[in-house]
């Protein structure tokens, strides 16, 4: 993962529960490293130990952490570091969702040292979608439903979302329903 | 391959949503929908209507300069400014008439779409410009990122450098502190690498290098090589090993040098987290309170084995009540123990004395020391005393932290103090006893002697053999005497008592001068010696006032002294004015004589009680050796002062200081008046009240003598009768004490209701002190004790008769009495007056029978004390009669008005007084008949 995505869990829980906090999980992490780049990846290892330290150490379900944490990724570390492409994927959500996978696409370009995700969207209405989730990583399932939550904050809008398929359940991958 | 294709206007604009084609006036004539979305409505004709160049500059923007732009990129920017630089390229058409535009806009970031009204979607999907701008934006998280980090990285360097700083200056302040301290320190790092080390510590270890120089040197060897310093050396090696395995703090490790210094030593670890980071040696000097201590300890022992074993029990209490300290007498004391003591509440070590319990327990926090005692019962229940020195025990600020309380048992010494108090009851009550005796006696001696005085007095006015006058003079001589004595007696003992009062009362100083000079002159003029007033300061007032009776009691003992022991030549007496303030006048008078002198040694014991000096064989009765005790206290209670100068064989002078305050003449009227007396008594009505009747006839004998009219009363209720009808009696003279009504009562009576002045003598055989001043507080004018003389008698009554003393009269012969009784008294008494005798005779027969009577009544009513006024009433009787036998008998029936005889003995005694008297009774009545 790229150091950007470990600063936002580090903002994440500085924000809400405070440096000392941060230190602590990253102390169970047992990550050392001091300051993440953004632009720099670093091992998914190391996302992977602090999500896990923090649910640990905040005494939270690490399912919780990472539907935290999408949401925070779209709401906070998208919106302020992106905003403006943020802004520039849509007029709505559907907008938005339809523009995900050239998002995604665009950005392999752009961090080449970077694996991501692969999205697929399936139109089914005007407010009704299927989003079809392809990675390589196991277990950020969660966090892919904190990120459309997020959006669906981010659009005032309040989704329902259901997660149809899951490689956990033998899938090839997973599938997000989404109606608003 | 096929050079040519063609695209349809859709596609072509999917490719390129931002083209536009112009014409040769540069009107418009197609338009992206992309462009006209970011031109708005409405959309501008021609291109030089809306754009200006940019890039190549162009002079004059017509569709010839446009055309010559074919391949190269051009910019240009709309004229209103507020649209986006397009970059792209112009291509001609086919036909040569058109020109056709293909690029972008260009935006800086990807926030400018946006505010274009534009989105991604409005861009072809190969357009790279999206893709550049989310490069540029995350270059710029980049950048900012970069700059956090700079910025962290900055004030962590700040940090650091400050913190590089504080280190220094702590790195400073403790090579100082090392320096400085008291302490031998030495700094070791994990790796037995030296820190720091201070001047002491190389001190301390005989290290002769200065300690700057030992930091960085490994001290793993170091112990080996000083353990030649200490004691033992192997244990301080050992040590250390030790401490250093355990890595633990280890503090007041004591080691003992070889040079005699004793070294405190701690060892502290160093952790940084859990990580050992080296460790910390202390070393103290503590020589000297390490001696101190062992000292201190030694005393502590010491003392601690002194108040074990003192005879003084220990308690120490905290502030809780719990027994701190306790010693081996407390635990005696306590019947406990002294397990069942220490570490015990003190509510459970005095169990069953809860009162003890309480008074020490309030006194539990106060500040002041206190004495208290204490009533206990031991373990075997018998009542004790203790007493308890308590003190509060301080903490080192001061902070009351507990009590110590000394105890000790007093029991014996309250006991003792018990039986002192009893004692000095006793002793009290033996002292009443005798003062009551003195009293009794001088009552008895007194009434006996007014007797003897009296009638010897009588008898020697009588026509004598020159051989009856002899005797009779050894009689007065021996009463006299004898009752100098009793007086000497009874003066001491007031004054010991504290009981003399000295009177008040104007006197003429020169008068009681010349008095004592004629009483003695004709003492002196039977030795043939001179007795003369040499000095007479006329400065001196005719008016003082003070007690005349005790001055001249003085100046007779001083005088009559001088005379008795002068054979030859004689005695001066002076009296000089030695000082005069106007309101005070000093006198000093000055016996003189040339008499026997007294030994120097003597001199100085002269005033003490008893003294007395061995005189010559050819001196007769010496007196009691209390005359001149008594006269230094007399001088000594009229703070004045006397002063002696005698040489044996030579002779004495005496000099007495006195002062007295300045009278007024008018306060000497009744002195004046009474030193023109008429020469008898005739015509005067005396009335006396006495229910003896012997006293009265006494009395009557010596006043008819000299021709007064008398009148008797048995008692005060008589005698008031007496004044009411008869309101010209000239002078009573009035006992004390009397059945129906006392002499006090009878005087107030005849002062108050009867409002008559009539002078009243009391006359008294109790000389009770304070008896005069009570007479005359009920109204009775003067006071004469018993037994008087006819002198003083006459006298005393001068002051309310003016009456002086005639030639004695004559009198009859005398006879002898009989039996159990003896009439050779009387016959005394009568002084021949043999009716007197018989009517005497008569009386006691009548009285003697009617008050045995009585005394059966009082005794069938078990009223013992009518039974002793009964027997004080007919003491004098018997002793006239000389019933000699039943005298001691009546004195112990008479007691029983002041105490509690036992029954038996009353009743003994009781038998035995009525039998015998009524014995005498029967003989002298057959007597009589005889």
């Amino acid at each position: 993962m790229y150091g950007i995505v470990n600063r936002a869990i580090e903002d994440l829980i500085v924000h809400h529960h405070g440096q000392a906090k941060w230190e602590a999980v990253k102390a169970r992490s047992g990550v050392d490293i001091e300051f993440f780049l953004s632009n720099e990846p670093y091992d998914d290892a190391v996302t992977f130990q602090l999500a896990m330290a923090a649910s640990e150490e905040l005494n939270q379900p690490l399912s919780e952490i990472l539907i935290a944490f999408g949401e925070w990724w779209v709401l906070k570390t998208g919106m302020e570091k992106y905003g403006g492409l943020m802004h520039a994927g849509g007029d709505n959500l559907r907008e938005f969702l339809l523009n995900l996978p050239m998002f995604h696409n665009r950005i392999m370009l752009i961090y080449p040292k970077l694996t991501p995700p692969e999205f697929r969207v399936e139109s089914l209405g005007d407010r009704l979608m299927d989003v079809h989730y392809y990675s390589e990583r196991d277990g950020l399932q969660d966090f892919v439903y904190g990120l459309l939550q997020g959006l669906g904050k981010m659009y005032q809008v309040h989704p329902s979302i259901t997660l149809l398929q899951s490689r956990n359940a033998g899938a090839t991958h997973e599938v997000f329903r989404i109606s608003w | 391959m096929n050079r040519s294709f063609e695209l349809n206007r859709e596609l072509f604009n999917e490719l390129f949503p931002f083209y536009f084609r112009i014409d040769r006036k540069l009107q418009f004539t197609d338009l992206g929908t992309s462009l006209q979305k970011l031109l708005g409505e409405p959309l501008p004709k021609s291109f030089d209507q809306c754009f200006e160049f940019m890039r190549p500059k162009v002079e004059h923007a017509d569709f010839a300069a446009l055309q010559l732009m074919g391949k190269s990129l051009v910019m240009f920017t709309s004229i209103s400014g507020k649209r986006p630089i397009m970059r792209g390229q112009f291509f001609p058409s086919e036909d040569k008439a058109h020109l056709l535009f293909v690029g972008s806009p260009w935006f800086g970031t990807i926030h400018e779409i946006r505010e274009q009204g534009l989105s991604i979607r409005d861009f072809a999907v190969h357009d790279p410009l999206i893709d550049l701008l989310h490069l540029i934006q995350t270059q710029d998280i980049a950048t900012r990122d970069l700059r956090q980090l700079l910025e962290t990285l900055s004030h962590q360097r700040k940090e650091l450098n400050s913190a590089r700083e504080e280190l220094t200056a702590k790195n400073q302040q403790l090579s100082t502190l090392f320096a400085s301290m008291q302490s031998a320190v030495l700094l070791e790092d994990e790796q037995r690498r030296i820190t720091l080390v201070n001047q002491r510590f190389c001190d301390y270890f005989a290290i002769p290098a200065p300690p700057e120089t030992l930091i960085g040197n490994e001290c793993s060897e170091s112990a080996e090589l000083s353990k030649y310093l200490f004691k033992d050396p192997e244990a301080f090696v050992g040590g250390i090993i030790e401490v250093l395995k355990r890595k633990t703090i280890e503090t007041g490790t004591i080691l003992e040098m070889v040079d005699g210094r004793v070294l405190d030593r701690d060892y502290i670890p160093i952790f940084i987290g859990s990580a050992y980071k080296g460790h910390l040696w202390l070393y103290r000097d503590i020589t000297e309170k390490f001696h101190f201590e062992a000292q201190l300890q030694a005393k502590e022992v010491h003392f601690r084995s002194l108040l074990t074993n003192m005879n003084h029990g220990l308690l120490e209490v905290n502030m809780d009540g719990v027994v701190q300290f306790a010693n081996q007498r407390i635990a005696e004391m306590m019947g406990l123990p002294i397990d069942r003591i220490l570490g015990h509440p003190t509510f459970e070590v005095f169990r069953g004395n809860e009162d003890a319990y309480e008074k020490m327990r309030s006194l539990r926090g106060t500040r002041d020391p206190q004495n208290l005692v204490l009533s206990v019962h031991d373990a075997a229940g018998s009542k004790r005393w203790w007493y308890v020195g308590y003190a509060p025990r301080y903490s080192e600020n001061s902070t009351v932290i507990g009590s110590i309380g000394v105890y000790q048992d007093i029991t014996q010494i309250k006991e003792l103090e018990s039986e002192l108090v009893e004692a000095r009851m006793q002793a009290e009550e033996t002292a009443r006893a005798r003062e009551n005796y003195l009293a009794n006696m001088s009552h008895e001696i007194r009434t006996l002697m007014n007797a003897v005085i009296g009638m010897t007095g009588q008898l020697a006015r009588s026509v004598l053999s020159d051989k009856q006058r002899f005797q009779l003079g050894v009689i007065q001589t021996a009463a006299d005497n004898l009752m100098e004595m009793i007086n000497d007696n009874l003066d001491l003992s007031k004054i010991s008592a504290g009981k003399m009062q000295l009177e008040n009362v104007s006197f003429n100083p020169h008068k009681v001068l010349a008095d004592v000079v004629r009483m003695q002159a004709l003492k002196a003029s039977e030795k043939s010696i001179y007795l003369q007033v040499k000095e007479d300061d006329p400065g001196i007032s005719d008016v003082l006032v003070g007690d005349p009776v005790r001055l001249k009691q003085i100046l007779m003992n001083l005088v009559s002294n001088a005379v008795k022991f002068t054979r030859q030549g004689g005695v001066d007496v002076s009296l000089q004015l030695t000082g005069n303030d106007g309101h005070e006048q000093e006198l000093e008078w000055i016996v003189e004589d040339s008499g026997i002198g007294m030994d120097t040694d003597f001199v100085g014991h002269l005033f003490e009680e008893y003294s007395q000096e061995k005189l010559p064989d050819d001196f007769q009765s010496q007196g009691t050796g209390l005359g001149m005790h008594i006269v230094w206290k007399l001088v000594k209670l009229m703070h004045g002062e006397i002063h002696v100068d005698s040489k044996k064989g030579k002779g004495t002078q005496f000099r007495v200081r006195l002062s007295f305050t300045i009278g007024k003449s008018e306060d000497m009227q009744y002195l004046n008046t009474a030193s023109e007396p008429p020469m008898t008594l005739r015509g005067l009505q005396i009335l006396v009240v006495d229910d003896n009747e012997i006293n009265r006839l006494l009395a009557r004998n010596i006043l008819e003598n000299h021709q007064a009219k008398v009148l008797e009363a048995v008692d005060g209720k008589q005698a008031v009768d007496m004044c009411t009808l008869m309101p010209d009696i000239d002078l009573v003279l009035m006992d004390l004490q009397m059945p129906v009504m006392d002499g006090y009562t009878a005087a107030r009576i005849i002062r108050n209701e009867l409002q008559c002045d009539v002078p009243i003598i009391a006359l008294s055989a109790d000389a009770i002190q304070g008896e005069k001043e009570q007479c005359l507080n009920s109204g009775m004018n003067d006071y004469l004790s018993k037994p008087y003389t006819e002198s003083q008698l006459l006298q005393a009554m001068a002051r309310f008769t003016g009456f002086v003393q005639t030639a004695p009269e004559p009198a009859g012969e005398s006879d002898e009495g009989q039996g159990f009784y003896n009439l050779s008294r009387l016959q005394d008494l009568s002084k021949g007056n043999n009716e007197f005798t018989a009517r005497m005779i008569s009386r006691f027969l009548e009285m003697v029978p009617a008050d045995l009577d009585g005394m059966d009544a009082a005794w069938k009513k078990n009223d013992l004390h009518a039974i002793g006024q009964i027997a004080h009433k007919l003491k004098p009787t018997l002793d006239i009669f000389q019933i000699d036998g039943l005298m001691p008998v009546a004195a112990k029936l008479e007691s029983l008005r002041r105490e509690t005889l036992p029954a038996e003995e009353v009743e003994e005694l009781f038998v035995r007084f009525k039998r015998e008297l009524r014995c005498v009774v029967e003989r002298m009545r057959l007597q009589e008949e005889y």
